[in-house]
């Protein structure tokens, strides 16, 4: 069933400038084309908020996984260096390293790209350079890009990504820093042992004396392996240890005075 | 010539049927319509299918966060044998999850590997939780090496994740440190507490024997750290000896460590390292009959001490 209808001539007369053909119109009215029409222009209009709304979601789902998945290199590449011993110290930090400890990422990208490990000398200290570490799991082309450009150490700290972007930070000489503190730590116990051979037999252990001593005690560095010790005599001597990339530290054992 | 006849009626009368579905504009509109609900359909039915993986992502991350619970909290030093066991324990809240989306059991395989961190041995346990997707299949490898983990990924439609103690390991490390130093600071408090007990008892008016000569010796040349039984020296005395009161505590008995916290003043649970060793406990390290005595502490037996 269709309806007719038109607008009235004398109407149309009185607007005056409009073509008279379009002011006659005539034609059929489909309640089903309208429906229609209507419905997909709903059904559009819906079916466009849901992708919005969707993408949205998934952007921030693939931004937080990929900070994650960066997060964990970071902590992966610290576990590595924090499980160092004199045997299988390495100077290089890179994903297949990583990957060894890692939780939860396959070392790609939800866009199949490897995660991006960039690395730039740092500060100086312990006798070394260490290294700045930016890692990424983002598709970002050009923030990959950008990371690439940069050329120093001071660039990849000062690097803007903003708290969505999937960027972290790794500093070695935090780690180089634990390492050394600690193993001077335990030489400053071992310190005191040899102190106390002093209070008994007053005078420093001789080399096999104080070889014992460490056997008896087991006292290491992080790298597990045992602390150096020069007799200089009986009331001098020196203790050291030193790192896997040969940076010594050393304390003096003095009761000359 | 019947049956054409009755076809012919049924052409006319298609042909000449009138009624709102039958106009040109009404049939446009059922096929736009048909073609948007098959399209809607496939749509829907794709969206299930992403669900499920999706589903069966999160269900792996649970399952994951779940085992670790479990080795943090329950097995302590070593991973459930089935995930029958975490699911057991009541640490995966959705009761659903004993099977993946597609109602197939998870696959669970793991294996550990001791390490050194910084100078603690550690045993460090790293593994794979994955369903076997919608094919029912099980296309991925099973880690058993440092090798395997590396390369490991789950293949074609399976879901699943990796997983590793790695970081309940650093923080255990962290508290195997703080715990170590306690009871080392304690026991020196208890062998400066009990030498200041017998230079009390050995300055007043009516001296014990054992002040000035218990089996030759005087009492400033007793040993006055909690005595273990590792101390086989000869010639060391111990102020526990000389008074009769205390008692040997034999190291590596947990019985015994946990007496031993007890009497320096802390709880039973520092007789064992986080990872649930037992204290080996040694209160002349350095084998001397005379002093100054070093007491120390480990954790295995060949394991580095405080």
């Amino acid at each position: 069933m269709c309806w007719r209808f038109a607008l009235p001539f004398n109407r149309a007369k009185r607007r005056a400038g409009v073509p008279w053909q379009l002011l006659n119109q005539a034609g059929a009215f489909s309640p089903f084309m309208f429906g229609l029409l209507a419905g997909i222009a709903v059904f559009s209009s819906m079916a466009s908020q849901w992708a919005k709304k969707d993408l949205l979601k998934m952007e921030l789902e693939r931004a937080n996984r990929a900070k994650y998945e960066a997060q964990d290199i970071a902590k992966a590449l610290e576990f590595s260096i924090l499980a160092e011993t004199a045997e299988n110290y390495d100077e290089d930090l890179t994903l297949e390293r990583a990957l060894q400890h890692t939780n939860k990422s396959y070392g790609r990208t939800r866009g199949k790209q490897d995660v991006l490990i960039t690395e730039r000398e740092g500060n100086e200290s312990f006798d070394r350079h260490h290294e700045r570490i930016a890692i990424t799991a983002s598709d970002d082309t050009l923030l990959r890009s950008t990371i690439n450009q940069i050329g120093s150490a001071d660039g990849l700290s000062r690097l803007d990504i903003g708290d969505k972007e999937a960027v972290v930070i790794l500093d070695t000489e935090v780690l180089r820093q634990r390492q050394v503190d600690t193993s001077h730590k335990y030489m400053e116990a071992m310190a005191e042992q040899i102190y106390q051979f002093f209070s008994g037999q007053l005078r420093f252990p001789t080399q096999t004396e104080f070889e014992n001593l460490q056997q008896q005690l087991k006292i290491t560095d992080v790298w597990g392996q045992e602390f150096d010790y020069l007799r200089k005599g009986d009331f001098e001597a020196r203790l050291e240890f030193t790192t896997p990339w040969n940076y010594t530290q050393s304390v003096d054992l003095n009761l000359k005075e | 010539m019947h049956i054409t006849h009755t076809l012919s009626l049924i052409k006319d009368h298609l042909t000449n049927q009138s009624g709102a579905m039958f106009g040109m504009d009404a049939r446009i509109a059922l096929i736009v319509a048909s073609v948007l609900a098959a399209t809607g359909g496939i749509t829907i039915m794709s969206r299930l299918d992403r669900s499920r993986v999706d589903a069966a992502e999160r269900g792996a991350e649970s399952i994951r966060e779940a085992v670790l619970n479990y080795y943090r909290t329950i097995s302590i030093s070593q991973m459930p044998y089935s995930l029958d066991e975490v699911f057991e324990a009541g640490l995966v809240e959705d009761v659903l999850l004993t099977n993946d989306p597609w109602g197939n059991t998870w696959n669970f395989a793991h294996f550990s590997t001791v390490i050194e961190l910084e100078g603690t041995e550690v045993t460090v346990h790293y593994g794979t939780i994955h369903s076997n997707g919608k094919d029912g299949l099980n296309d991925s490898d099973i880690v058993v090496s440092d090798n395997d983990y590396v390369q490991w990924e789950p293949l074609n439609d399976d879901v699943g994740v990796k997983f590793s103690t790695r970081d309940i390991e650093l923080t255990r490390l962290e508290e195997f440190r703080t715990r170590a130093q306690i009871i080392v600071d304690k026991i020196t408090a208890k062998e400066a507490a009990n030498y200041l007990e017998a230079s009390a008892a050995c300055s007043g008016p009516n001296l014990p024997t054992w002040c000035n000569n218990f089996e030759g010796k005087n009492y400033t040349q007793f040993n006055f750290y909690p005595q273990s039984d590792l101390d086989g020296t000869d010639g060391v005395i111990y102020y526990a000896d000389a008074t009769g009161n205390g008692s040997t505590y034999s190291a590596g008995d947990v019985s015994d460590m946990q007496q031993l916290m007890l009497d320096i003043g802390l709880p039973t649970s520092y007789a064992q390292d986080p990872w649930g060793r037992i204290l080996f406990y040694t209160s002349n390290a350095t084998e001397r009959a005379d002093p100054p005595f070093t007491a120390s502490i480990c954790y295995s037996v060949a394991g580095s001490c405080f």
